[in-house]
């Protein structure tokens, strides 16, 4: 009997719980207003600094207030009786002089709109060039590459930001907004090892932001410091510059210009390789919103006719990317695209072939990532299981995600530059055997789905073999476990499992106290009415029908 | 709506229950028994009649608003015939327990009254219907936000403490009447504590027009506390005799043995 009752407990709960998971707790939802679609400004530490957001341990609350204008501001910060403020910052229009007011407030715990926030110019300013290495083009004394940028996405606040990304949720509680920071490290670290060894690169040509270029033009540059070496001077002359320059619309910037941030600079700092870095900007950035989650294809001026269906605008080469030159992918892209010339000897023409098959893959992969990745090209290219990272809309890749984000452009670029080794899917063969000291291979086998059309169940697949490497962006310093190298870079993540904010009405004071009170009388009340009635029972509950109550 | 509101609501609900069982019932270890078994019952009725309505709803057409509110009223009225089928049961069975329990042991008077037994069950289903009504509403009365953003009354909270607290001292006053009414088998007396525990019920669907369903609860709940005094024994002429502190000489003049 006792374990009958037993299992009907158990059974009682488990249905109980079952219409918990089914009908969600309804009482909750009538109390918060979840914001699900947010960005959370997270906190990126370095050896020495950390910047980003963080807010306390158990989170924060504070009272929802609308900032459009400066006088809002001394509300929040002076005025306001509640604080501290969740401040909702709507439009572009605040400086970073703003932001620092708001940011050493204590009155402040911040939620902001959608701003256009631009790299640190002291990121852009370091790179190869230092006071020993071109101490004139060091911290941008020569050319400021991103005037605009703000340099917020390197700062320190000590409270939460958002970024709103639904314009619904905004315009329902018109006052919740949040901003992203971007606050990816900067730029990826290649591994020395990819490249087989920095002694058996012949000359680097980097594609950097070719998006935007104002009448079609595009700009070379070259780092003067090595090119003062005359034989890496003639390297770029004759090798490099010979099949590059001859590519129409492309200007030499300047002898004495510096390279403009790119990885480039980073091979420099090893060994002093010819190389040049194509941009669509001569001097200060040509794209507005440089690292900013603003970088959107209306911002790049991207547009296909109206009319066109997903499948034709893939085919469709719009105005930007005439010219076969194509979007930049920087932001897309946490590197840039980079081409390498492993070879001794390399011949001008094969040169430029290669260098125009790279425009095309531009051309063509951007689509999948500006507009929409779930297109036909991109789902033949990745296996099943991978398909699932393919959306119906921009492919953003970030290095925070699990890494099979990352996995589009490898495929897409081994497409586009490797050559069709078999006919059908088949043993690997033999990888090449370099015949260089460290004896790595030097080419990578990619098996392509292909083409699933109605008419054949049977995808033509095949094998495609590219130089393409997909690496991983570990910093040295993890892999040496020197945490405290100034050499490269330190940075890192602090993670939470779930970051949110909600939204909900709090009761006054007074309902509050007053709720306490009634509750506390009530209890007291009782107790003593209670006490009263027990202690009188027998008076009370007597009746005239005395005989009959010994039997009851 | 943080510790206050969480609190306040508490004492509000149960209140009444927990004085109940610290002066009349906490002291006997007996009654302790009957009241969690008693509770033990109402949660069987709840138990299958929730399978019932929840089977119910799996087969039907879940889009289907009013299919659904349809369900529910089904739901509420299955429950309330059910618990007081339970109540009849659990009478049935303490009379069984009672007559078993005279037979073994050697004392002539029974150790628990029928009448005691009617207020320890029937305060035992006002415990756990009154759990049930308002632990989950309470759990989340401890977070930092209160009803209202979308436009739900403000004194949520509040009002569902008190509702809480008319069922749970409406389960005891059924609880008397009904055994009562079982003894004297005075049937249309039970079938008029069904009826009201309907008309409670059905109350909450006026929800949120809160003054709708409290104030008739209060009223059913004023009326059945009378019946079950009476039921009980009492009579106003007992009342005004405590009240007005002559009991001592009532007790001189009648001199009875208890």
């Amino acid at each position: 009997m006792a374990s009958l009752f037993g299992k009907l407990i158990v059974l009682l709960a488990l249905i109980l719980q079952n219409r918990g998971d089914v009908f969600g707790n309804a009482v909750e939802q009538k109390i918060y207003v979840k914001l699900n679609n947010t960005s959370p400004c997270v906190r990126l530490l370095n050896s020495t600094h950390q910047i980003g957001c963080q807010s306390s341990i158990s989170g924060d609350t504070g009272v929802i207030h609308v900032v459009e204008v400066l006088s809002d501001l001394d509300w929040v910060l002076m005025a306001g009786p509640n604080p501290p403020y969740m401040v909702l910052l709507q439009g572009e229009l605040f400086s970073s002089d703003f932001w620092f007011t708001l940011s050493v407030s204590v009155r402040v715990l911040f939620l902001s709109l959608s701003l256009s926030l631009s790299l640190s110019l002291s990121l852009l300013c370091s790179g190869v060039y230092s006071d020993s290495y071109g101490p004139q083009y060091s911290h941008c004394n020569r050319t400021l590459w991103n005037p605009l940028g703000d340099g917020l996405s390197y700062e320190d606040f000590h409270f939460p930001v958002f970024m709103m990304r639904d314009e619904n949720e905004t315009s329902v509680i018109k006052k919740v907004s949040s901003v992203l920071f971007d606050s990816l490290a900067v730029g990826g670290w290649l591994r020395h090892a990819s490249f087989h060894g920095l002694e058996n690169i012949d000359s680097i040509v980097e594609i950097g932001q070719v998006g935007l270029r104002n009448g079609s033009k595009l700009w070379i540059h070259s780092d003067p410091i090595s090119r003062k070496n005359s034989s890496v001077n003639e390297e770029v002359i004759l090798s490099v510059c010979l099949s590059v320059c001859k590519t129409p619309a492309a200007q030499q910037s300047g002898f004495s210009q510096p390279l403009p941030p790119a990885s480039f600079q980073r091979f420099l700092k090893a060994r002093p390789i010819p190389g040049v870095v194509l941009t669509d900007h001569q001097l200060a950035f040509n794209n507005r919103f440089y690292e900013s989650s603003y970088d959107t294809a209306d911002n790049l001026r991207v547009s296909y006719p109206s009319g066109l269906s997903l499948e034709q605008q893939l085919d469709f080469i719009t105005d930007t990317a005439r010219v076969t030159e194509r979007h930049s992918l920087t932001h897309s892209f946490r590197e840039t695209s980079l081409y390498v010339s492993s070879s001794s000897s390399s011949s001008s023409s094969s040169s430029l072939l290669l260098l125009l098959l790279l425009l095309l893959l531009l051309l063509l992969c951007c689509h999948g990532f500006l507009i929409q990745s779930n297109n036909s090209w991109f789902r033949s290219l990745l296996s099943q299981e991978l398909q699932s990272i393919l959306v119906d809309s921009p492919l953003s890749i970030t290095l925070l995600s699990p890494p099979v984000r990352v996995h589009p452009p490898g495929p897409v670029l081994a497409n586009l530059t490797g050559t069709c080794d078999q006919p059908h899917p088949g043993p690997v063969p033999e990888p090449d055997k370099n015949t260089g000291p460290t004896k790595r291979y030097l080419y990578e086998y990619l098996w392509v789905q292909g083409e699933v059309s109605e008419n054949t169940s049977r995808p033509g697949s095949y094998c495609v073999r590219a130089a393409v490497r997909l690496s991983k962006a570990i910093s040295p310093a993890f892999e040496l476990k020197d945490y405290r190298s100034t050499e490269y870079s330190t940075w890192t993540e602090s993670r939470w499992k779930d970051i949110r904010a909600r939204i909900f009405l709090v009761a006054s004071k007074e309902l509050e106290m007053v709720t306490l009170a009634v509750g506390i009388a009530i209890l007291v009340v009782s107790l003593l009415v209670t006490y009263f009635v027990s202690s009188k029972a027998d008076i009370l509950f007597t009746s005239a029908r005395e005989t009959t109550t010994a039997a009851y | 709506m943080t510790a206050s509101v969480f609190f306040g609501c508490t004492f509000i609900a149960f209140g009444p229950a927990i004085s109940l069982f610290l002066f009349t019932i906490a002291r006997d270890p007996l009654r302790v028994i009957f009241l969690i078994a008693g509770a033990f019952f109402w949660l069987v009725s709840l138990l299958l009649s929730s399978l019932v309505w929840f089977i119910a709803v799996q087969i039907s057409n879940k889009e289907n608003a009013s299919v659904q509110k349809g369900l529910l009223i089904f739901g509420v009225v299955l429950s309330v015939l059910l618990q007081e089928t339970f109540r009849f049961g659990y009478y049935k069975l303490l009379k069984r327990a009672n007559e078993g329990l005279m037979a073994l042991s050697q004392e002539d008077a029974m150790p628990i009254s029928i009448r005691q037994l009617a207020y320890v069950s029937g305060l035992g289903f006002g415990f756990m219907s009154g759990a049930f009504s308002v632990v989950n509403i309470l759990a989340d009365s401890l977070g930092p936000g209160t009803v209202g953003i979308h436009g739900d009354s403000q004194h949520y909270f509040v009002s569902s403490a008190f509702m809480t607290m008319a069922i749970i001292l409406l389960h005891m006053f059924w609880g008397v009447v009904f055994f009562d009414a079982c003894e004297k088998k005075r049937w249309w007396a039970v079938v008029i504590v069904v009826l009201s525990h309907l008309l409670v019920s059905c109350l909450s669907f006026l929800n949120p027009q809160y003054e709708g369903s409290l104030i008739p609860a209060y009223v059913v709940m004023c009326v059945m506390g009378m019946w079950a005094f009476s039921s009980a024994g009492g009579s106003l002429r007992n009342l005004k005799l405590c009240l007005t502190c002559r009991d001592k000489d009532f007790l001189l003049a009648n001199h009875r043995p208890r």
